[in-house]
């Protein structure tokens, strides 16, 4: 038995797709991943000002604020990717989005001196701002919304599981499968996997005509410019958060990141123009 | 949590990509139907040719473009011929990607649901070349446009979803303006 469903989320089109016994648990397991990644969404948007960032966004540094534990989870990984990166991967880098129209414009008093050091987790999932800042999750929450839903395919009894958001995948099953990276001008057989997850960054122009909504770009928090070196990166690691937020590092960074790239047990390959 | 990944031959990554056509089959129309409408038993079809004015006033209306005046409707009943809303079967185009999709409109106008039906994309040769189906209701599976690759094991590019949110967009609009009970 297999379902596959997409669905539009995190601004892209989200594909899941799942084998195993029995239509009705498995159907129940695909519409719980669907389900894991919409509340991912509420939670982590950006463009949503009702969401829990949002909330983060405007009062985190009046009083600490309690989030939910997924929030909080992605926070803990931010940090931790920014801190071994020296802030190569940083994700308060919304001010410099928002200007360059990759982020809606919101009113803040972001300081412009403030960084990913000044995000602090409290114990019972708090979180507080030692300064006005704008985080935006956009590079690292997409990767945990694919690890949620695998996480629902996996407890649901699936034997076999893929999901993919916009490039942002994730696997697991008996039988290895080729994954393919889209470009402009089609697809390329990049690796072969059975288990684990790849993310993958490319420059704007890589797809540019392919698109109807502008993509979004990764920010370089040295020069405070958008990534335009090679043309694209893919990480490979066993959770798709992780690969998410490495692509970052490893677009900045180049292959002079691969050691840290393992500490992670991560891989990447750069291709170039 | 574990990696069993293998890189293929730079080589292999460095040939030039064919031009192809993706897709994935998500489920059938009767299938969509019951995700939907589950408490349904009958589902009535109720088919709209719009005319040419009435093309125009949903384009002002919902600012997005009929790429047909013919829709699929059908009305989904319950027991007892209660009405429980309309099925609506909609494709919508983005640069190269082609989506069919169902959608479910309770009988006061609000979007119950929807489901993707089925996605293709296109390199090569533009997606408007894609072979349409204006009558593909009721047709199956087996029907397929021959592919490649299946769509989800493609990493890289963000994928439009905007195109999918005005055609949802333009379904309300043309429940509210053309679609009657009785």
């Amino acid at each position: 038995m297999n379902i596959k469903r997409a669905r539009p989320a995190m601004g892209t089109l989200l594909h899941v797709s799942a084998s195993g016994e029995g239509h009705d648990g498995i159907q129940q397991a695909v519409e719980s991943a669907l389900d894991a990644v919409a509340c991912v969404e509420r939670l982590m948007s950006f463009h949503d000002e009702s969401s829990e960032l949002s909330r983060l966004n405007r009062h985190a540094h009046e009083a600490p604020q309690r989030v939910h534990r997924w929030t909080y989870a992605v926070l803990r990984r931010a940090l931790r990717v920014s801190e071994a990166s020296n802030g190569l991967f940083d994700f308060t880098v919304a001010p410099l989005l928002m200007q360059s129209g990759h982020l809606p414009v919101r009113e803040h008093d972001a300081c412009s001196h403030g960084g990913w050091r000044h995000v602090r987790l409290l114990p019972d999932l708090g979180v507080a701002f030692d300064v006005p800042l704008m985080l935006d999750l956009g590079g690292i929450a997409k990767g945990f919304a694919v690890d949620v839903a695998l996480h629902c395919l996996r407890q649901g009894g699936c034997t076999e599981g893929r999901v993919n958001a916009g490039g942002d995948l994730r696997r697991f099953g008996r039988h290895a499968e080729v994954i393919h990276l889209r470009r402009a001008k089609g697809l390329l057989p990049v690796a072969q996997m059975r288990c684990g997850a790849v993310a993958t960054s490319a420059v704007p122009e890589a797809h540019e005509d392919r698109l109807e909504q502008p993509l979004g770009c990764i920010m370089d928090p040295r020069i405070g410019q958008p990534w335009r070196d090679g043309a694209a990166v893919m990480v490979a690691a066993s959770t798709c958060v992780m690969a998410d937020a490495l692509t970052k590092v490893a677009a900045l960074a180049g292959p002079a990141c691969e050691p840290l790239l393992a500490r992670f047990g991560a891989q990447a390959q750069w291709y170039a123009h | 949590m574990t990696l069993d990944l293998r890189w293929l031959t730079p080589l292999a990554a460095l040939a030039f990509p064919v031009p192809q056509c993706i897709a994935a089959q998500y489920m059938t129309v009767d299938q969509a139907r019951m995700l939907i409408f589950d408490k349904a038993v009958e589902f009535v079809a109720a088919p709209l040719e719009m005319s040419p004015d009435q093309v125009r006033e949903l384009e002002q209306a919902s600012g997005v473009k009929s790429r047909t005046p013919k829709q699929p409707v059908w009305k989904a009943m319950a027991k007892g011929s209660k009405f429980l809303g309309w099925f609506i079967i909609d494709q919508v185009i983005g640069k190269h990607e082609l989506i069919t999709y169902a959608a479910g409109i309770t009988p006061e106008g609000a979007l119950k649901q929807f489901q993707v039906i089925e996605y293709k994309e296109a390199w090569g040769s533009q997606v408007r070349l894609l072979p349409w189906r204006d009558q593909f209701v009721g047709k199956t599976t087996a029907d397929r446009l021959e592919v490649h690759s299946d769509i989800s094991n493609n990493s890289g590019g963000t994928m439009s979803a905007v195109s999918m949110a005005r055609g949802i967009r333009r379904l309300l609009f043309l429940q509210q303006l053309y679609l009657r009970e009785h």
